[in-house]
């Protein structure tokens, strides 16, 4: 049920991504609300639920974006496996290593994106254009914050109970003994 | 002797009454029958004038103040309901000026569309891609309506890209800025041929132009019509600026594109009465 709620909240942000969102001027990057969406999802569920979830709005993503099918459920999973892989060992799911995470995040999928495009098309160059990026992080590092609560208020909503126990835990308790 | 003096006082009373008595007599004496003031009259019209001057004005300042007063109350009612009245105006006038605007827009495509080999469809963009990849966009035209891969995708400014994938409802374009898209154009002035490239932003790179070719900053490009993809002579963009290098047989040719990227909304997508599908898309890019 989880998986199914998250799939169609993220069908709704890539669809607001690519028609509302679109309005700014080039210049000034547009919001990547379906990024930040995948990030969580990473770094929140369980490692089936959380690789099906991020293959299955890979290959929504491959519809909307590129010309290359499934180089974004590549980049997806792999970006899953590599932030599972982390957590276990990090407390990356803390609130403060919430933005870089999610800047390295980006770096890591967008790398992967254009090495995939160079590869299959080495013939058409694309270019590395640092501005374009740093207007996305910016962005990024803006919303992420608000939509990380927007999205914990959505899990919540699909697991109360869990949400309980959560508030209800003793608050001196050390976190990273856990 | 006390009696003597109550006496003499009684007297001045009785003069002072009687002298009253007397002027009031003779004063109404003199007013009957007379239509104009006399002198104590007018003076006394005069003084009474004045007060009444002073207490009206007393009483309309006060009043005047009430009525603001109490009209300030209505003036905000009336404030509140005007400025709604004009919120509704502006609103509506804000869809008449984009009606105007949607109705030159289409006028230009029309005019664009019978200029154009038949048949033709009118179609909207409906999404544009996220990435900072690839330049594609949704359009609101799908196979139900015979749109095909492959079939070229213009506005009134020039050519805009190609189709790429289409679903019974909606298509997704390959925009000719996406660095995966070629188009065969030629220079205008003089025929030289070239294969035109998106580079990634704004703008199209021209390839494969020897370097004794005579092409300057402002040529216009067209489309060739090789290939069958695109009418020959459709306006691509003019060339911005000509480099040639001493290594290599090409110029390095940089072309700014007659469309604005981004600003598409309405685009006419020319159907092939013979169906491109069939062919092999991916031979157009080399």
């Amino acid at each position: 049920m989880p998986v199914i709620s998250y799939f169609f909240l993220g069908v709704f942000l890539l669809i607001l991504q690519t028609s509302l969102l679109t309005i700014l001027p080039h210049w000034a990057g547009s919001p990547d609300p379906f990024f930040v969406l995948i990030v969580f999802v990473a770094i929140r569920l369980k490692l089936v639920h959380g690789a099906l979830l991020l293959l299955m709005l890979g290959l929504v993503m491959d519809i909307f974006s590129g010309i290359f099918l499934g180089i974004y459920p590549i980049a997806y999973v792999l970006l899953f496996l590599l932030l599972h892989g982390l957590s276990r060992g990090l407390a990356i799911q803390e609130t403060v290593h919430r933005i870089p995470l999610v800047i390295i995040s980006y770096l890591f999928v967008n790398g992967l994106l254009y090495s995939c495009a160079s590869y299959l098309a080495p013939e058409n160059e694309l270019t590395w254009n640092w501005k374009d990026i740093l207007m996305q992080i910016l962005l990024l590092a803006i919303i992420t914050l608000p939509l990380f609560t927007l999205f914990e208020s959505f899990d919540a909503m699909l697991t109360p109970r869990k949400a309980s126990q959560f508030f209800l835990r003793p608050k001196n308790k050390n976190t990273f003994r856990d | 002797m006390r009696k003597k003096n109550r006496k003499s006082q009684q007297i001045k009373i009785f003069f002072l009454f009687g002298s009253i008595l007397t002027f009031i007599l003779i004063l109404i004496a003199s007013t009957v029958g007379r239509q104009e003031l006399n002198g104590p009259q007018r003076l006394a019209l005069d003084l009474i004038g004045k007060g009444q001057y002073v207490v009206t004005r007393l009483t309309s300042g006060v009043s005047n103040v009430w009525a603001d007063y109490i009209g300030l109350i209505h003036v905000r009612d009336e404030n509140r309901r005007l400025q709604e009245e004009l919120d509704k105006f502006k609103e509506t006038n804000i869809k008449y000026r984009e009606a105007v605007a949607t109705n030159v827009r289409l006028s230009k495509l029309l005019q664009v569309k019978d200029s154009l080999p038949p048949p033709t469809l009118t179609a909207q963009i409906v999404g544009r891609d996220p990435s900072l990849w690839f330049r594609t966009i949704i359009v609101d035209r799908g196979s139900s309506e015979g749109v095909e891969k492959g079939m070229p995708v213009v506005t009134v400014e020039g050519v805009v890209g190609q189709i790429l994938d289409t679903s019974p409802n909606y298509s997704k374009v390959l925009l000719a800025n996406d660095p995966n898209s070629a188009i065969d154009v030629l220079v205008q002035k003089n025929r030289v041929q070239g294969i035109l490239k998106g580079n990634g932003s704004n703008g199209f790179n021209l390839l494969y132009v020897l370097k004794n070719a005579d092409v300057e900053k402002g040529d216009a490009i067209v489309t060739s019509g090789l290939g069958d993809i695109f009418p020959k002579g459709l306006p691509v963009g003019k060339v911005s600026e000509v480099t040639k290098s001493k290594r290599g047989m090409f110029q390095l040719i940089e072309v700014e594109p007659s469309v604005d990227f981004s600003q598409l909304e309405y685009l006419i997508i020319i159907m092939h009465e013979n169906s491109l599908a069939d062919q092999d898309f991916g031979k157009q890019y080399h």
